[in-house]
């Protein structure tokens, strides 16, 4: 069909009213209509051959756009004075549109010849002296393959361009394959189908949405739903993509959002997660132990975030310790170490003890025990410093709570009566000992049934 | 007999303005005599013909034709020709009828009917065919003055057209003409006049000349890179040539001169050795092996397509629309850049390769003195101060370029101006202005192995042979130079004017020159020979835009504006291959060389594609012996196709160390 509308393209054709305005303005006021209209076949006629010859140098020229000099070439080969002055620099035509005063009243296009003062000119700063030609080099291609340099332009093929349009997270992590050449060679891309696509795209954007009541079909479905093998990997990107920007800018409650998304993926029994780990960790443990999480530390409950968070890493850690090897050694010493650093805030010391504390009796015994002391000890220097901060107070409360409810009914259950303050001080240090000992005689005239706390059974169902 | 009354009379009508015109400057000039003398003339010849016109048919009297039979002649042979079989051949036939009949109309003022035909028989699919030369021919719809002013209808008028039928489809026209003849008034539906019947022969006899094939009809072999089979287009050549063109065999191969030149080489040493004797004394021999090539050819590996060539991309900044021509000396050393603004650049493209420059005369003195017995003087220098020259001396627009192939030392400048420049390289200044063409000079060549004996003969100082250049012009002529004459030795065509030339390119073997023509066909002469024209290759659909000879000899390929390209068999005038990827003009088209496996085409679509040559002639042939398997994969034809940075590539050129030198133009 293209070829039939070519066909029926409109060709050059002057309007009359055109030929009539120049030949008002070339003092010809007294033509005929008969000769105006020979006039215009006329010149319609000369000019269109003038075209046809300019185009000629144009293509000689391999230029796509015909040039003025095109044109005057074209007029030198018919033996015309060329028409000079027309060279533009900016491009734009020195034409201007007015309406004829004839009976059509269209539209006639004429030279803007506004006159110009002298002065003005000779005061005006000079234009700007054309760039001269240079030179640059560059390799397109080494032995029929084309190198990734910046000059040359990226080598997309057709299935990235749809996939990526799709899903820009995708094109995140082709980036980082590129680094390392041998990796594009062994991931092979799945295609997810279009309702697959949908889904996913519903399901992020509810889960970080403002609609309360979507994002909890959505973390629903997440839980429930039997078959999202297929956009596992996306939503396991997504989740960890999401942890990285959102960190950065405080938002909170996104980044809780992403972490009840996570513990949906983990809740949802048909899933199995195993192979996502390397993302899921390092975004969990971020949340964990981040300086700071949102805009206002001292008046948002951040804590909250944390404490969520160190359950749902000590929940991954109790599943998955079974099938790999190392793994709880692996967090519990990422925790410990933050303990040995005296720069770190104490926020990130109170992460590290939720997440340890979570983790079970066994770590709390063997682990969190020892450190009690050096914690103590730290708080202590703290409290001394007169410059102490309203955030790290709320902390150094946080941490208090922390652990007269873990260590107490671990205590109780690992050692047996009768207990000894000597003996706390010794273990917990100054700070603690004392405090510890009052909380564990407490607990220990209580029933054992009712003081334990419901956090630690709820991780300990897994 | 009644084809010279048609041509007198045709030549009559086709002069009276002018007649009109030459009377009235005849009057203003006051030249009575001459008018009165003139006027006898006239009269005698329109008595003449009008004796004649009492006698003729009716149909060749004008103003007294009858437009329906335009209309209905064509309608009916359009509507045979689409219901027959063998419409991929017959369609040539409604070209030549829809131009004439067009232009039959146009002649006689029926401005209207005129554009009424146009539209009703404008067919989408036969449009497409020759796009370029309806969008020309509807710009002359306005009157008859103008009809004569454009050079395509005068192309038109005075040629032949030549179609290339199989017996076949040859018989079933035959067979249909017959039948319409024989019919009476009862059949009305395929009922024609005599008078139209007579229309439409008379056009047949007049511009319509059939080659017959004696094969039977087949779909053809050709290899198709996305695109489609399409509709044969005939050839139109001039009536003169028309009637005594002959296809002779040619010579394509290389001689073994050119494919052993270290032979030629030590045959033309022993001849200066012959004649250092007498010689030698009055001629310090000039040491042209300044630039050292000492890696060894022969330890290069051949390209192909296991071993693809690297591509170093050359971009001039700041240069569109300044920039009009380039080209790449054959050692890929130098680049040649011509400006809008008639100047002539000369760059080294490797910043420690610097350019030369004869010392001055009181240097060269001294040397003269030192070392008489020296023959191998060092006359030139480096310039230190910067990598480029500047060559000005042309008035107009420069449009071409070419170094002379062997030494690099000459360099020839084609320009507006309507002048061929001969530049010298270490002395940086003009040797020779050639004047001939009085319409700008669109491309000159240099042709290899002249070149190359004269440069060899040069120290001998009395070469018998010029070296031979060539050069084409918009005023439709082809000129044959030798370096060493201010005239052309030779000029094609031989019959006159047929439109603009836009290329010329040398046969390796130098026997050979091809033309890219305007009206989308290439011509092949020989310039050995009188008998000059020896094929016409006929296929593009669009203005062709580059052409490159195989390094074989047996091939040449093509490349037009829209970005098709074919690539023809040389001797039996056929077309290999069509190949459809680039969007845009095809700027430049290399064989890898020696090999010639490979093939790389450039575009101003700023892509540069590599294509499977021996593939492409393999499938063919394959093709040929096996008919029943035609539908053989084409993809392994092309290789790669690599993208720049939109800079639209000008020209490629392959260096003597197989790198691929292309060279690009952008604004940024």
């Amino acid at each position: 069909m293209t070829t039939t509308e070519q066909a029926k393209a409109p060709i050059l054709h002057f309007p009359y009213q055109s030929i009539q305005f120049i030949a008002d303005s070339n003092q010809c006021q007294h033509l005929t209509d008969d000769s105006i209209k020979y006039l215009t076949l006329e010149v319609t006629g000369i000019v269109r051959f003038l075209l046809q010859d300019a185009l000629k140098f144009t293509r000689k020229c391999r230029r796509t756009k015909m040039i003025t000099d095109d044109f005057e070439s074209a007029m030198k080969m018919r033996y015309l004075e060329p028409i000079v002055g027309f060279r533009l620099s900016n491009g734009n035509l020195p034409f201007k549109t007015t309406t004829a005063a004839g009976l059509g009243h269209r539209e006639v296009q004429c030279i803007d010849d506004h006159e110009l003062q002298l002065d003005q000119v000779i005061t005006a700063p000079m234009p700007k002296i054309p760039l001269d030609v240079s030179i640059r080099t560059h390799w397109l291609a080494i032995e029929g393959k084309q190198p990734t340099i910046n000059e040359n332009p990226e080598i997309i093929s057709k299935a990235d361009l749809t996939t990526d349009s799709l899903d820009p997270m995708k094109s995140l992590t082709k980036k980082r394959y590129n680094l390392d050449a041998s990796k594009i060679k062994t991931s092979n891309p799945h295609e997810l189908s279009l309702e697959q696509q949908i889904y996913y795209k519903e399901i992020t954007e509810a889960c970080v949405g403002s609609e309360e009541q979507k994002r909890q079909e959505a973390i629903g479905s997440l839980s429930t739903e039997t078959g999202l093998h297929q956009i596992l990997p996306r939503i396991v990107l997504f989740i960890s993509e999401g942890v990285k920007v959102n960190l950065m800018q405080y938002n909170l409650a996104i980044l809780i959002y992403l972490m009840r998304m996570t513990s949906a993926l983990l809740e949802n029994k048909s899933l199995y997660c195993e192979k996502y780990l390397h993302q899921l960790f390092p975004a969990i443990m971020s949340c964990i132990l981040a300086k700071q999480l949102c805009v206002r530390p001292d008046a948002d409950n951040h804590w909250a975030l944390r404490d969520y968070a160190s359950s749902r890493c000590a929940q991954m850690v109790k599943m998955f310790s079974a099938s790999i090897h190392g793994l709880r050694n692996r967090i519990v010493r990422i925790f410990l170490r933050t303990f040995h650093s005296e720069r770190l805030p104490l926020v990130t010391h109170y992460g590290a003890l939720v997440g340890l504390c979570e983790m079970g009796q066994e770590t709390i015994e063997e682990l969190v025990f020892p450190i009690i002391r050096t914690l103590g000890d730290r708080i202590v220097k703290s409290v001394e410093n007169p410059s102490l901060s309203q955030m790290d107070k709320t902390t150094i409360d946080r941490i208090n709570g922390v652990i007269s409810k873990y260590i107490p009914p671990a205590y109780r259950t690992s050692r047996s009566t009768p207990d000894d303050i000597e003996h706390f001080k010794q273990e917990f240090g100054n700070f603690y000992g004392p405090r510890l000992y009052t909380q564990v005689t407490q607990q220990r005239q209580q029933p054992r049934s009712t003081t334990q706390p419901t956090q630690v059974s709820e991780s300990t169902i897994y | 007999m009644d084809n010279s009354k048609e041509s007198i009379e045709r030549l009559c009508h086709q002069f009276l303005p002018d007649i009109v015109d030459l009377l009235r400057f005849l009057r203003t000039y006051n030249m009575k005599e001459t008018e009165t003398c003139f006027r006898r003339e006239c009269h005698s010849l329109v008595n003449t013909l009008n004796k004649t016109s009492v006698t003729n048919e009716d149909q060749s009297i004008p103003n007294s034709i009858n437009v329906n039979d335009y209309f209905v002649v064509y309608s009916y042979l359009s509507n045979f020709i689409f219901n027959s079989p063998y419409q991929i051949e017959l369609m040539q036939f409604l070209f030549p009828l829809f131009v004439h009949l067009y232009l039959d109309l146009l002649e006689h003022n029926y401005i209207n009917e005129c554009q009424q035909f146009y539209k009703q028989f404008v067919h989408s699919t036969f449009y497409s065919l020759h796009s370029e030369f309806f969008n020309q021919l509807k710009l002359i719809s306005q009157s008859s003055k103008h009809l004569r002013q454009c050079t395509l209808t005068k192309a038109f008028r005075t040629s032949r057209f030549f179609l290339r039928l199989s017996m076949t489809s040859c018989k079933e026209l035959q067979n249909f003409i017959d039948y319409t003849k024989n019919l009476t008034k009862i059949n009305s539906q395929f009922y024609l006049t005599p008078s139209q019947i007579s229309l439409l022969l008379s056009i047949f006899q007049q511009y319509i000349k059939v080659d017959i094939n004696q094969q039977i009809f087949t779909s053809s072999n050709i290899v198709r890179y996305q695109t489609s089979e399409q509709p044969m287009t005939p050839i139109f050549v001039h009536t003169n040539l028309a009637n005594k063109i002959q296809f002779t065999r040619l010579y394509t191969g290389l001689f073994p001169l050119q494919s052993l030149p270290g032979d030629s080489n030590r045959s033309s040493a022993q001849y200066s050795q012959l004649n250092r004797g007498d010689l030698s004394s009055s001629y310090p021999q000039i040491n042209y092996n300044r630039l050292p090539n000492t890696n060894d050819l022969n330890n290069i590996p051949r390209l192909g397509p296991h071993q693809l060539p690297s591509i170093c991309l050359f971009t001039l900044k700041n240069s569109k629309q300044i920039i009009n021509c380039i080209n790449l000396s054959n050692d890929c050393r130098l680049l040649a850049v011509g400006f809008q603004s008639s100047e002539i650049l000369i760059c080294s493209l490797n910043p420690n390769n610097k350019l030369y420059s004869m010392k001055s005369t009181k240097e060269l003195r001294h040397l003269l003195n030192k070392s008489t017995r020296n023959y191998n003087l060092d006359t030139t220098s480096f310039i230190e101060t910067s990598n480029e020259r500047v060559l000005i001396g042309h008035t107009s627009a420069i449009f071409t370029l070419a170094f002379e192939p062997t030494k690099q030392t000459y360099l020839l400048s084609g320009s507006q101006d309507c002048t061929i420049r001969l530049w010298h390289l270490t002395i940086w200044s003009c040797l020779i202005v050639y004047k001939m063409h009085f319409q700008p000079i669109l491309d000159g060549k240099f042709n290899l192995e002249f070149s190359l004996l004269f440069f060899l003969l040069i120290s001998v100082a009395f070469a018998p042979i010029g070296h031979i250049f060539a050069s084409c012009s918009v005023d439709g002529l082809i000129c044959l130079w030798t370096i060493d004459k201010i005239n052309p030795f030779r000029i094609y065509p031989e019959y006159g004017y047929s439109g603009p030339i836009n290329l010329v390119v040398f046969h390796p073997n130098s026997n050979y020159l091809a033309s890219a023509h305007n009206d989308h066909t290439i011509h092949l002469w020989n310039i050995q020979n009188e008998n000059a024209l020896v094929r016409i290759f006929n296929g593009h659909r669009h203005q062709i835009s580059s052409l490159c000879f195989s390094p074989n000899g047996h091939f040449l390929i093509s490349g037009c504006w829209n970005g098709e390209i074919i690539l023809w068999d040389i001797q039996h005038n056929l077309q290999i291959a069509h190949l459809f990827l680039h969007k845009q003009a095809i700027s430049s088209i290399e064989f890898s060389p020696l090999t010639g496996t490979l093939l790389l085409i450039s575009s101003i679509d700023s892509t540069i594609s590599l294509w499977n040559c021996f593939m492409i002639t393999k499938i063919y042939d394959e093709k040929l012996t096996d008919s029943m398997n035609k539908n053989i994969s084409s993809h392994k034809i092309l290789l790669n196709v690599f993208k720049t940075k939109n800079i639209p590539i000008f020209h490629i050129k392959f260096s003597k160390e197989n790198i691929l030198y292309a060279i690009g133009l952008t604004n940024e």
